[in-house]
């Protein structure tokens, strides 16, 4: 499929990979900070309890 | 505005958040399913650039958001400094490292684009510097919200600062106006409409729908982080004045 956009696919697949990389590493940064700071929380209110 | 100030209260606003997140998650994929679809198979090569048009479709959505992401960083900094609206700096601290990941994802592809189109992966002309200024001050905003612990005073010194750096949003905007650049000057947002064939404007606009969709669930995401580890601080300092007294 690549071969179809020509002499420079390299470059485009280039971009979109590094948007799937950044976005990806975006989205995981914040589900990874989300978790942890429900964990933290529930921890500390079950001690509180 | 009073819609703004009941968003005050933490409980209202992940109230807002439970009712909005799925419903948006489910338009961000409909969203990001479309315009790639229509940016690598419906939309036509360009007739000067031929098929690396293609990586316009990545590149000024993620333009877009950067500007658009520290607009409305500017805006919270306003509430933070005049109203001290209590989720504006958090709305701030939230946006700031999504920010950052645009501008560097319109750096990268502008550079991917720009050495086949211009021959070269960089060139220190007002576009691209201006970009690069609005990266570095996104980094330098993330540092001093990390240099300060106290939110309060955090939110502050941040907010001064994010006022300070919005004077580079018109230079960005203006620059291929107002000196003479490698980079081309507006084609969709310039007075007398788009120059661009609907053809290749409809899956601009709905990449640019996809990324606006992307950066709302992980802006309220990130608020919703910032306040349980808000309260979570409050927590620790409550056990340790208690074991303390």
């Amino acid at each position: 499929m690549l071969a179809a956009f020509g002499a420079h696919s390299g470059y485009i697949l280039a971009s979109y990979a590094a948007g799937i990389l950044i976005l990806g590493w975006m989205i995981l940064r914040t589900w990874r900070g989300h978790r942890a700071a429900q964990a933290r929380l529930a921890r500390l209110e079950s001690h509180k309890q | 505005m009073e819609r703004l100030l009941a968003l005050a209260n933490p409980a209202r606003f992940n109230a807002l958040v439970d009712r909005l997140f799925w419903p948006l998650v489910g338009a961000t994929v409909l969203a990001f399913g479309y315009g790639l679809y229509g940016a690598f198979f419906t939309a036509p090569p360009d007739y000067q650039q031929g098929e690396t048009i293609r990586i316009m479709y990545i590149h000024v959505p993620a333009a877009w958001l950067a500007m658009f992401v520290y607009a409305g960083m500017c805006a919270s900094a306003f509430g933070t400094l005049v109203f001290r609206h209590p989720m504006a700096d958090v709305a701030q601290k939230a946006a700031a490292p999504l920010g950052a990941g645009f501008t560097l994802l319109c750096l990268v592809t502008g550079s991917f684009w720009g050495r086949p189109m211009w021959g070269t992966w960089w060139e220190w002309d007002a576009r691209l510097t201006s970009v690069l200024i609005l990266f570095l001050i996104y980094l330098g905003i993330i540092a001093l919200w990390r240099a300060v612990d106290e939110p309060g005073r955090a939110g502050r010194a941040v907010s001064i600062l994010t006022l300070v750096g919005g004077v580079n949003l018109p230079i960005i905007k203006f620059s291929v106006d107002w000196w003479y650049t490698l980079h081309q000057p507006a084609s969709v947002f310039r007075m007398g409409g788009p120059t661009i064939h609907p053809a290749m404007l409809t899956p601009l606009f709905v990449m640019g729908l996809a990324f606006l969709l992307l950066y709302l669930v992980l802006l309220i995401t990130r608020m919703r982080t910032e306040l349980m580890e808000r309260r979570a601080e409050r927590l620790t300092i409550l056990a340790a004045s208690r074991q303390g007294g």
